[in-house]
């Protein structure tokens, strides 16, 4: 993926994100991540972006 | 519960015997090898089981007559292999309904069809469909007709005391209290098992919060013998339901609870029959129905620490509650008594050493754990336990109307049966083998010249292939069978077998070890280590 796709994917979701009614927002987001998962093709690089992407939420 | 005007065995398509107290009374109190609490379908089966090892039981029921309303409904495949051994397949056969697939839908839209390994070559199907009452009638008309097998109805166990070499069980019937002594006693109780509570022994594990109702109707529905699945439903919005069919025309809708809903109002008649007709109406069913029983559930994964405590071992539900997704409640119980049955028979006889029975609570515990991992995956799909699971089960779901990949997670992974790989008498595998059953796993069933590998086996068989040991060399001991099996063949096939390779096969139909080459002298060892030394030493 190239950086202009890359923010062009970034946009995309933002534009999702609001499209779609707020109660699904949660769900919307799991279900892209499960196809993602799937699309990576591999489980333990899929595991390691879930345990990256929980760090950094919260405020220090 | 049924419908209002009819009484807890007023039921729509069978009819419940009603059995008497022992009439004949000079002998109850005499001394009994076995001792079986319980004549539900473990106990009755651990009633067959003995009677196949030539050993004689007493079965103890303190109620008059089988379990009322249809309970567990789904035999598998290995349970039928367990009812042939026992000799009581062939109603099993005649009545049930086999199948193979399940259809599971999202909003009323398909998205997984699984099945389950099934082919030609296979004996039995994956699974059957039959109401508990006819399991426990038929099982009853089998042991009926032993004559190692006494049933005593309506005598409810009110004691148990340890004794030298054996049990006192203290009995209450409608005629009078007495007490006799087992040397073993079997306690088939079930999940509120009697025995249980006076041994002061208790489950340990998990409830879960998910809460169904179960409810069978009688209608003409056209409809294969399929296991349906429906999430989120028009008729239960966020909720999940069920569909199985049954003999007789029978049909059984389970259907999960809201949080808000108590089980007091969920379980009124009104409100089952307005929710099922709301089901029926899902499913496309316009004609009428009749309403037969109902029952509400919760799943839970719970099991004693041991099975076995003095001379008592626990069977069945006594010893484990385990969730309905999967069907393992009643399939889980009898391949208790498949294992625990042998193993007893095979003491009694003088065959092995009472060490034998420690490998009971290992193997069959392990297989309890192993149900509840895969048991606890279906709960949490079916009834989701938190945020994160719930958040997760939808998007699966909605990802599966697009995608098959994610329908596989609403696979109900049904019962499998369980390789006793952690056992003191399974012993090492011979790592020449690239495939066939390990040692501890179920033996492959297939088929011979005529019929099937398993209507041969008798009490421990040794599968001797090509131009291998006979029996001359190998039949030295009583209860071992030796079956010579060609090279090129299905069985040679399924066993990764060549010229002289051997295996040895338990009563159970597990495999308790294997050689790629053998000599009579390793399986003679074998069998020493498992009925003697491993076995033997306590």
């Amino acid at each position: 993926m190239t950086s202009d796709e890359f923010e062009t994917f970034y946009e995309a979701m933002a534009e999702a994100i609001d499209a779609i009614a707020p109660e699904y927002t949660e769900v919307f987001l799991a279900k892209l991540c499960l196809a993602l998962g799937q699309e990576i093709g591999e489980g333990e690089k899929a595991l390691a972006l879930i345990a990256d992407c929980r760090k950094d939420l919260a405020r220090e | 519960m049924r419908p209002a005007g009819r009484l807890e065995l007023d039921s729509l398509y069978f009819t419940y015997p009603h059995f008497d107290g022992p009439t004949d009374r000079a002998h109850l109190s005499d001394d009994a090898p076995v001792a079986i609490v319980g004549a539900g379908p473990v106990g009755l089966t651990a009633a067959l089981t003995l009677a196949s090892e030539g050993v004689r039981s007493v079965v103890l029921e303190k109620k008059a007559t089988f379990n009322d309303g249809s309970r567990a409904i789904c035999i598998a495949r290995q349970s039928y292999y367990i009812l042939d051994r026992i000799g009581a397949l062939k109603p099993f056969l005649e009545k049930s309904l086999g199948w193979t697939t399940g259809r599971t839908f999202y909003r009323g839209k398909q998205i997984l069809e699984f099945k389950m390994p099934d082919s030609e070559a296979e004996r039995f199907r994956p699974m059957y469909n039959l109401q508990q009452q006819y399991i426990e009638q038929f099982l009853w008309e089998a042991a009926d007709a032993s004559p190692l097998i006494e049933i005593r109805w309506q005598s409810a166990v009110t004691d148990v005391a340890d004794e030298n070499d054996g049990v006192r069980l203290s009995v209450s019937d409608p005629a009078a209290d007495y007490a006799f002594k087992a040397d073993w006693v079997l306690a088939a109780d079930g999940a509120h098992s009697p025995v249980r509570k006076m041994r002061g022994l208790r489950l340990q594990g998990e409830n879960y919060e998910g809460r169904y109702v179960i409810a069978d109707v009688r209608m003409e529905h056209d409809y294969p013998t399929i296991r349906r699945a429906l999430f989120d439903p028009v008729c239960r919005p966020g909720g999940t339901v069920l569909v199985h069919r049954q003999p007789d025309n029978i049909w059984r809708i389970d259907y999960q609870l809201r949080d808000a809903e108590s089980a007091e109002e969920a379980t009124r008649e009104e409100e089952v029959r307005r929710n099922v007709e709301a089901v029926l109406a899902d499913i496309g069913h316009t004609g009428g129905y009749d309403l037969e029983w109902w029952s509400v559930y919760s799943a839970n994964t719970l099991a004693l620490d041991d099975y076995r405590d003095g001379r008592i071992f626990f069977i069945g539900d006594s010893a484990h509650i385990v969730p309905i997704f999967g069907v393992r409640g009643l399939n889980n119980g009898l391949a208790d008594v498949q294992n625990i049955g042998w193993k007893l028979g095979w003491v009694l006889n003088g065959r092995a050493g009472e060490g034998l029975l420690d490998s009971y609570t290992p193997e069959r515990r392990g297989a309890t754990l192993d149900v509840f991992a895969n048991a606890s995956k279906s709960t949490r799909f079916m009834t989701p336990p938190s945020h994160g699971w719930q958040v997760m089960r939808d998007a699966a779901l909605s990802l599966a109307l697009t995608k098959p990949y994610a329908g596989a997670l609403a696979n109900p992974r049904q019962m499998v049966p369980y390789t006793y790989a952690d056992s003191p008498v399974t012993l090492a595998d011979d790592p020449a083998f690239s495939s066939g059953p390990a040692p501890g796993s179920v033996a492959a069933d297939p088929p011979l010249d005529q019929g099937h590998l398993s209507e041969r086996l008798s009490g421990f068989t040794v599968l001797s292939f090509g131009d291998g040991p006979d029996k001359g060399e190998l039949d030295w001991m009583e209860g071992v069978t030796v079956l010579r099996i060609g090279l090129e063949t299905d069985g040679a096939r399924a066993y990764d077998a060549e010229e002289g390779t051997l295996y040895l096969i338990r009563p159970d139909m597990h495999v308790a070890a294997r050689w790629r080459q053998g000599e009579p002298d390793g399986v003679e060892n074998a069998l020493r280590h498992i009925l003697q030394n491993a076995g033997g030493a306590r």
